[in-house]
């Protein structure tokens, strides 16, 4: 974003704050689709997704008085957008597994980059994995964020990330080396 | 297996596959939603006492609200490019009730001059209904047409399946059209969808159904089968039985792509076959809410109909 736009948003920021609605909605335009992207792929779930952006936002509102650092508006939102999210997984979720929509907009991978096999497998073993775990892939892996940026923004020691993430990933790594063990074997039997 | 890419690499592109853009629906919702929220509230308990709010308060705070963010979201639609506030008509939407009667002053759809069935009104996924107003989904084979009603919603659609539900949680009223691709067989076997469905469907233990009655859709003749889950059936994580898959990504008991129901719902299952293809009709809330929800999704059955595309 260049300067003209960071001090455009700094004042929306201080305006909302100030409790301008106008400003606030213009925040939430400009921000919404980064966080329902975020909150996606933490929950993995649409419909979930939605409700914890919902929260974020409405949260986002009642809380940005509070806000100290004005230029830290982005990692602050998605925080709540991380807690949001821990709260719908924890939510009573008896209804989840009935039905998703493919997603219109999925990007045409070839099939040699995601094997079928290799999204199935991570994605039932990233449903296995803790919501804070979740969040510390996807920030790393998803956003882009260094382990250190990651940690401030979830509000936890670098320490604490970097062993979420180690987790996370060697369950993830072992899920995906299972499943290709197991067509490895499947293959040699039918050959 | 041969693995072009390296863990870390594959892991970063599995997550790149999700949506960027969030629904229309969500900004709308959070606009309508900024007036009744006070300032520096603690979040969890407001939010629990939101949710707890009794359906008439919050349909009254939703309408208000609708009213009073007008002016905000008229200033802010052109932030995203396209219209946030929909159609052809600028009217904000209010959040989507739990009610299935909910009065809506949802944007109407123009009527596309591409639409596959003239006459109608061609809609994309997240479109608000209106009463009155008959739709087609954009990509359904065989394509069907429908007479929607007020605060229901088309939350999605593909060429084998199509949804629409009232409310923010599917368990309030679901509409469902699905063309199976694959069924799941009590114990999670997948296998292809038998010739007799309703037969099939009869002989799962983990549901109760009643005998099947005939029924018309569209001009074809079908069959109903009332029905819940079985106390003790044998669920998925998400306490949910996947009975069908339609066309997408493997079918697996726990698929995200596919038709079930959950422990509590109440639901009506019709197969009907319409030009040589078996569509599943799912028409589900939960139990509490089933015998509210029952006249709008029969309503919805009974306004079918199954014309042929133009140049089809």
């Amino acid at each position: 974003m260049d300067r003209a736009g960071t001090e455009m948003d700094r004042q929306l920021v201080v305006q909302a704050r100030d409790g301008n609605r106008n400003a606030f909605a213009s925040l939430v335009a400009g921000s919404i689709d980064r966080c329902y992207a975020l909150a996606y792929r933490i929950l993995r779930d649409p419909e979930l997704a939605h409700d914890a952006v919902q929260v974020a936002m409405l949260g986002a509102w009642e809380d940005l008085p509070d806000l100290r650092d004005l230029d830290r508006f982005d990692p602050w939102l998605s925080r709540l957008v991380v807690n949001a999210c821990y709260g719908e997984a924890r939510r009573e979720r008896r209804w989840t597994a009935k039905l998703h929509m493919i997603s219109p907009d999925l990007p045409t991978l070839p099939d040699s980059a995601i094997a079928f096999a290799d999204r199935d497998e991570l994605e039932r073993a990233f449903r296995r994995l803790p919501p804070e775990q979740r969040a510390v892939v996807v920030l790393h892996h998803y956003r882009g964020l260094p382990l250190t940026e990651v940690a401030t923004t979830l509000g936890i020691p670098a320490g604490t990330a970097r062993s979420r993430l180690h987790n996370a990933t060697r369950q993830l790594r072992a899920a995906i080396e299972a499943d290709a063990r197991t067509a490895s074997r499947t293959n040699g039997q039918s050959a | 297996m041969t693995r072009p890419y390296g863990f870390d690499e594959l892991l970063s592109a599995w997550l790149d596959e999700g949506p960027e853009v969030a629904p229309r629906d969500l900004f709308e919702a959070v606009l309508v939603a900024i007036p009744v929220r006070r300032r520096r509230r603690p979040l969890g308990a407001l939010g629990k006492r939101l949710r707890v709010l009794p359906t008439p308060v919050r349909l009254a705070a939703g309408i208000a609200a609708a009213i009073a963010v007008g002016v905000v979201a008229f200033s802010i639609a052109g932030y995203r490019g396209t219209s946030l506030i929909g159609g052809a008509s600028p009217t904000p939407t209010p959040t989507p009730s739990a009610s299935p009667v909910a009065p809506s002053s949802a944007p109407s759809v123009s009527p596309s001059p591409t639409s596959r069935i003239t006459g109608t009104v061609q809609i994309a996924d997240g479109s608000v209904l209106k009463a009155g107003a008959r739709y087609t989904p954009t990509s359904f084979t065989p394509a069907f047409t429908f007479v929607g009603q007020d605060g229901w919603t088309l939350k999605g659609s593909d060429s084998s399946s199509a949804a629409f539900w009232v409310g923010s949680d599917i368990n309030h009223g679901l509409f469902m059209v699905e063309r199976p691709a694959q069924v799941i067989e009590v114990g999670g076997a997948v296998a292809p969808v038998p010739t007799n469905l309703v037969a099939w469907l009869q002989a799962r233990s983990d549901l109760v159904l009643s005998k099947p009655t005939k029924v018309t859709v569209g001009g074809f003749a079908g069959q109903l089968l009332d029905g819940t889950v079985r106390a003790g059936a044998q669920v998925n994580g998400g306490n949910a039985i996947n009975i069908a898959c339609f066309a997408g990504p493997p079918c697996t008991p726990d698929s995200s792509f596919g038709l079930g129901f959950a422990a509590d719902n109440h639901f009506q299952l019709v197969v009907v076959s319409v030009r040589g293809q078996t569509l599943l009709v799912d028409m589900t809330a939960n139990v509490a809410a089933w015998d509210a929800v029952r006249p709008h999704l029969e309503a919805f059955l009974t306004g079918f109909a199954f014309p042929l595309p133009a140049g089809g």
